[in-house]
């Protein structure tokens, strides 16, 4: 499934971004194009993805969940192994290396719970770029060691105090540096949102999480999974394990939002569940969005599922029925990290926690011969601090 | 399709245009620090002879505005104004001004609103012209064919870095003037500016309608320099921050005095 030549997934996604970006995200495109057919550019990818950032990662057979749950049989994709911690990584080193390609000293990304903004901190000191990191001022107290991890590793963290102090105002303000730096700045986009190509270029690069998983399961079990479960925030993991099984109509994809305190009010972030269609940052997708238009202020107790909008790849998904989108509340979550960390032996982040959640919540509605591929995002410690 | 319109805002830039008169558009954010101020100001500016008034529709993230514009916007906000209120608002100076009244604001406020409902809010209620500066001409199809049908202009904005193609695109949408941003950037007062001289020369070969500079202008003598080449200027933060930085009656006679000069300084 490739979006169109406007990059619209169906009805969503496009380019809603000031003029003065458009020649940026013109060259991006066209470079995007050729990179992806470079051989050299691909085995690059490739080497960077194994000796770097870990790859492959395990497919995990969870036979203790498994068991307690007495339900289907559970297997974890363990994105927490690679380099870094979670499976932005993957995207990261891709994007680094279209920096470099396109001959960019800057990069400047945004990030919440600051796996994206760790992860690029990272790659700019591996590839030698300067980097600036934006991060909202709430999440910056929130996620205090992963501030710290970035600027260990020589990134300038900008702390934002606009708007609500999260990652929406992070992204805002991503692009107003982009926006006045563009001749010599790649912006590294951490999730499938953001103006046409990046949700396309970020799935890309995400995309091995799924393609491995499938190789890995065929393997293992000799059929493919009855349901591919991920957390869904901006969504990039998701369509990461997604999107490589998008022909496979036997396997049921479940996007697990953050459903927060309660969906009554607005303490939660569960875009696709309780939004409506709407541009913001660049792309026309589903939207917190009050009767005004005006972009709602979210909740989540994972920092990294904290935000307003979600990729249009799974607005498409969720209008043509190809995906499931359902709400984990903040206290499941918790529990679930909990489990997990008991009984596994692994520390999931809170943002994976939610589809580990979402597992143990309907154990019971799974057939027992379901076989169950959970996206396990990334890894919990730096969730450690803030739940002491 | 372009400067075919006879609105009040192609007429007031064509016929500057013709007299070679240079254009004065202030931008003022609809609702700061209230609604009757916004009213007092559209009525003030008018009489101090400004050709075009653009009003914000404050918007929860204005990633192409600067801090000025989006702590007056949020203020603003807070405050409870809406595009609905704003239209109101200008609904009732409708006839009672000779400046343009344009509405700015970022797309989704309008999509919200619906489309085919705000043009036709924005014809009922004075509004000239629509500018928004997320909206790139390729994905303005279906406001462009509603503005255009119901006589309103549509003014796209041109870039430094814009090229031949993306400059004719604005251009052949646009009418009134097309919005020339002098900076790669961010709205926001600045003290120096780029040189625009080929810029805007550039633009000038390929765009047939009057070209107003906007984007970091603060003051008269940068104002008048601009001039030079440029047939009109857009100036808001310089004057979101004498709304700020002052009062009551004396807010909007701090601004009236700011453009009386300006006026008189080009």
């Amino acid at each position: 499934m490739m979006p169109d030549k406007n990059g619209y997934f169906g009805k969503y996604g496009g380019v809603f971004v000031p003029e003065t970006l458009m020649p940026a995200l013109e060259e991006l495109k066209k470079e995007f194009f050729l990179a992806i057919k470079d051989k050299s550019f691909k085995s690059e990818l490739k080497r960077h993805l194994t000796e770097f950032a870990g790859r492959p990662t395990e497919l995990y057979y969870a036979e203790k969940l498994t068991k307690y749950l007495k339900g289907p049989k559970i297997y974890l994709k363990r994105e927490d192994m690679t380099h870094t911690g979670s499976h932005k990584i993957n995207n990261c080193i891709g994007q680094a290396l279209m920096a470099v390609r396109m001959g960019k000293k800057r990069i400047i990304a945004e990030t919440g719970a600051g796996q994206h903004g760790v992860a690029t901190a990272t790659v700019a000191a591996k590839f030698g770029l300067k980097c600036d990191v934006f991060m909202g001022e709430e999440d910056c107290k929130r996620q205090a060691l992963n501030v710290y991890r970035m600027k260990l590793l020589g990134t300038n963290v900008i702390s934002v105090s606009s708007g609500t102090k999260t990652l929406k105002d992070a992204l805002n303000e991503a692009m107003r540096d982009w926006v006045s730096n563009v001749d010599n700045t790649y912006y590294m986009l951490g999730t499938v949102a953001g103006p046409h190509p990046y949700p396309l270029m970020v799935r890309h690069f995400q995309k091995v999480i799924g393609e491995e998983a499938r190789r890995q399961i065929l393997l293992k079990e000799g059929r493919l999974p009855n349901y591919i479960i991920a957390c869904v925030g901006g969504g990039s993991n998701a369509i990461g394990i997604f999107y490589p099984f998008f022909k496979d109509n036997c396997v049921r994809f479940i996007g697990v939002e953050a459903g927060g305190v309660n969906m009554i009010s607005t303490m939660h972030s569960a875009s696709i569940t309780a939004g409506t269609p709407g541009v913001l940052h660049g792309s026309y997708t589903y939207l917190l969005q009050d009767s005004d238009g005006q972009v709602l202020k979210t909740h989540s107790v994972a920092a990294g599922l904290d935000y307003p909008a979600v990729g249009p790849e799974h607005s498409y998904y969720k209008d043509i029925g190809r995906a499931e989108y359902i709400p984990v509340m903040d206290i499941d979550a918790l529990k679930a990290y909990d489990l997990l960390s008991k009984i596994e032996g692994i520390i999931p982040a809170l943002e994976s926690s939610h589809a580990i959640a979402y597992v143990i919540k309907n154990s019971r509605k799974f057939k027992k011969s379901d076989l169950l591929l959970v996206n396990l995002s990334g890894r919990g410690d730096k969730d450690v601090g803030r739940l002491l | 399709m372009s400067a075919d319109y006879f609105n009040k805002l192609t007429k007031n830039m064509l016929l500057n245009q013709k007299n070679k008169k240079k254009s004065i558009i202030i931008y003022i954010t609809g609702g700061y620090p209230n609604l009757k101020t916004t009213k007092k100001l559209i009525l003030a500016l008018d009489k101090a002879g400004v050709d075009v008034i653009e009003i914000g529709v404050p918007f929860s993230d204005p990633i192409a505005d600067g801090p000025t514009i989006q702590e007056a916007g949020f203020i603003a906000l807070q405050k409870g104004v809406t595009l609905g209120k704003i239209m109101k608002l200008t609904g009732e100076v409708k006839g009672k001004i000779k400046a343009a009244l344009v509405i700015m604001g970022y797309y989704n406020s309008f999509l919200n609103f619906g489309l085919a409902k705000f043009v036709s809010s924005c014809k009922r209620n004075g509004i000239d012209g629509i500018i928004i500066p997320d909206l790139i001409p390729e994905e303005s199809r279906i406001v462009s064919e509603l503005a255009n049908r119901a006589g309103l202009s549509m003014v796209f904005l041109v870039a430094p870095n814009s090229n031949e193609k993306r400059i004719q695109r604005a251009a052949s949408l646009s009418s009134g003037f097309l919005y020339c941003v002098s900076v790669k950037g961010i709205t926001g007062q600045r003290t120096k500016l780029p040189n625009i001289n080929s810029y805007i020369s550039r633009v000038r070969k390929i765009a047939k309608l009057p070209l107003a500079l906007g984007f970091g202008i603060s003051n008269k003598l940068q104002a008048k320099h601009l001039l030079k080449s440029a047939d009109g200027v857009i100036i808001g933060s310089a004057v979101m921050s004498i709304l700020k930085a002052n009062t009551g009656k004396s807010a909007v006679k701090k601004v009236i005095s700011f453009v009386t000069t300006l006026k008189k300084g080009i």
